[in-house]
C-alpha cells in the first residue's frame, strides 16, 4: 500500500522533456505502442529507489535526464470528473521502489491507445486525455529535478 | 533628367508658392494622395517571438526526440501554426506557450488556466478544466480563426 504522505519520482528520459524549465505533456503519456497500463514512477520513501530509476531499462536512444519529484495525495486527490488516479505497487525483485499511477475513466482503466482512436500520426488528440495529462503535469512541474 | 536637378526644380517651384497659403494647402493636399503613408511592421511581443522560436526548435526534433518512439513535427502541423501566429494579435499570445506531442501534433497550452489546444493536419481539439470537470471537443475543423477564437474563449 502507498501511504498518501509519499512521494514518487517520474523518470525523464530526455532533456527534450523539459522545454525552459518547463516539463512536457508528454511525460504523462501511456504509449499506445505497448498498451501501458500505467505510468511507472518509484517510490521515493524505498531506500533503494535512486538506483532503481536508474536501472530502468536504457532501450534505443533513452538515457535518465532528470524526474519529477510527486506527492502521493496530491495525485489521488486530483479533483477532474469522470477520471480517478491511484498509486500502486508494481515492485519486483530487481525494482524494489517500482510504482505506478494508474488512472480510470468512468471506471474502465484507462491503457495507453486505448481510450483514444486518434494517437495516429498527426491526428489532433482527445480532449479528455490532454485534460488527464495536464493535471498530472501541473503537479510534476512543481518538483522538477535535473541529474 | 537626375534627381539632383528634379529636387532642385521642385525646390524652386515651392518657393514661388511658399507665399500663398492657399497654393500652399492644394500642394500639400496633392502630395499627400500622391505619397500613400508607408506600412510599418510593428514589433511583435516576446510570445509570438517566443513561440517562433520553440517552433523553429521543435522542428528539429528527430523521431524517438522523447526517448521513445515520438515522431518529428508534422510539417503540416508547422504550417497551420504559422497560420495561426501569422493571424494572431500580441493579446492573443498572452499566456500560452507550445509543446510537440509524440503523434507529430502541437500542443498549445495556457500556463495559468488549465486549458490546451491540440493542432493536427486537417483538425483541431481543445480541453478546459473547470470546476473539476474536463470540457472540450475533438475533431474540429482547422482554420486560424477557429483556433484563435477557442485560444479567446477556453
Amino acid at each position: 500500500m502507498v501511504k498518501n504522505k509519499e512521494n514518487v519520482a517520474r523518470a525523464i528520459f530526455s532533456p527534450r522533456m523539459i522545454v525552459d524549465g518547463e516539463i512536457q505533456p508528454e511525460a504523462f503519456c501511456l504509449r499506445a505502442a505497448i498498451s501501458e497500463e500505467y505510468l511507472s514512477v518509484m517510490r521515493m520513501s524505498v531506500a533503494s529507489w535512486q538506483d532503481d530509476i536508474r536501472n530502468i531499462p536504457q532501450r534505443k536512444n533513452r538515457r535518465l535526464f532528470g524526474f519529477a519529484e510527486m506527492n502521493v495525495r496530491e495525485i489521488r486527490n486530483i479533483q477532474l470528473k469522470r477520471v480517478k488516479y491511484d498509486v500502486r505497487e508494481c515492485d519486483n525483485e530487481k525494482l524494489l521502489s517500482h510504482a505506478g499511477i494508474f488512472i480510470t475513466v468512468d471506471g474502465e482503466r484507462l491503457i495507453g491507445g486505448q481510450l483514444l482512436k486518434t494517437i495516429s500520426s498527426g491526428i489532433e488528440q482527445d480532449f479528455l486525455l490532454l485534460a488527464i495529462q495536464r493535471e498530472l503535469m501541473d503537479i510534476a512541474q512543481k518538483g522538477l529535478r535535473e541529474l | 533628367m537626375t534627381t539632383i536637378e528634379l529636387n532642385a526644380q521642385l525646390l524652386q517651384q515651392l518657393s514661388y508658392i511658399a507665399t500663398n497659403e492657399n497654393y500652399l494647402q492644394r500642394t500639400i493636399d496633392f502630395i499627400s494622395k500622391l505619397v500613400k503613408p508607408q506600412e510599418v511592421a510593428l514589433p511583435r511581443s516576446i510570445a509570438y517571438t517566443e513561440m517562433l522560436e520553440r517552433l523553429s526548435d521543435y522542428q528539429e526534433y528527430e523521431q524517438g526526440w522523447d526517448g521513445d518512439d515520438a515522431l518529428p513535427l508534422n510539417r503540416h502541423v508547422v504550417k497551420n501554426f504559422k497560420n495561426v501566429l501569422q493571424k494572431s494579435k500580441d493579446a492573443d499570445l498572452q499566456g500560452w506557450t507550445i509543446f510537440p506531442a509524440a503523434n507529430g501534433t502541437l500542443l498549445l497550452q495556457h500556463r495559468e488556466r488549465k486549458s490546451g489546444i491540440n493542432i493536427g493536419i486537417n483538425g483541431f481539439s481543445y480541453y478546459t478544466i473547470q470546476d473539476g470537470e474536463a470540457k472540450g471537443e475533438n475533431n474540429l475543423r482547422f482554420s486560424p480563426k477557429a483556433v484563435l477564437d477557442t485560444m479567446k474563449r477556453i
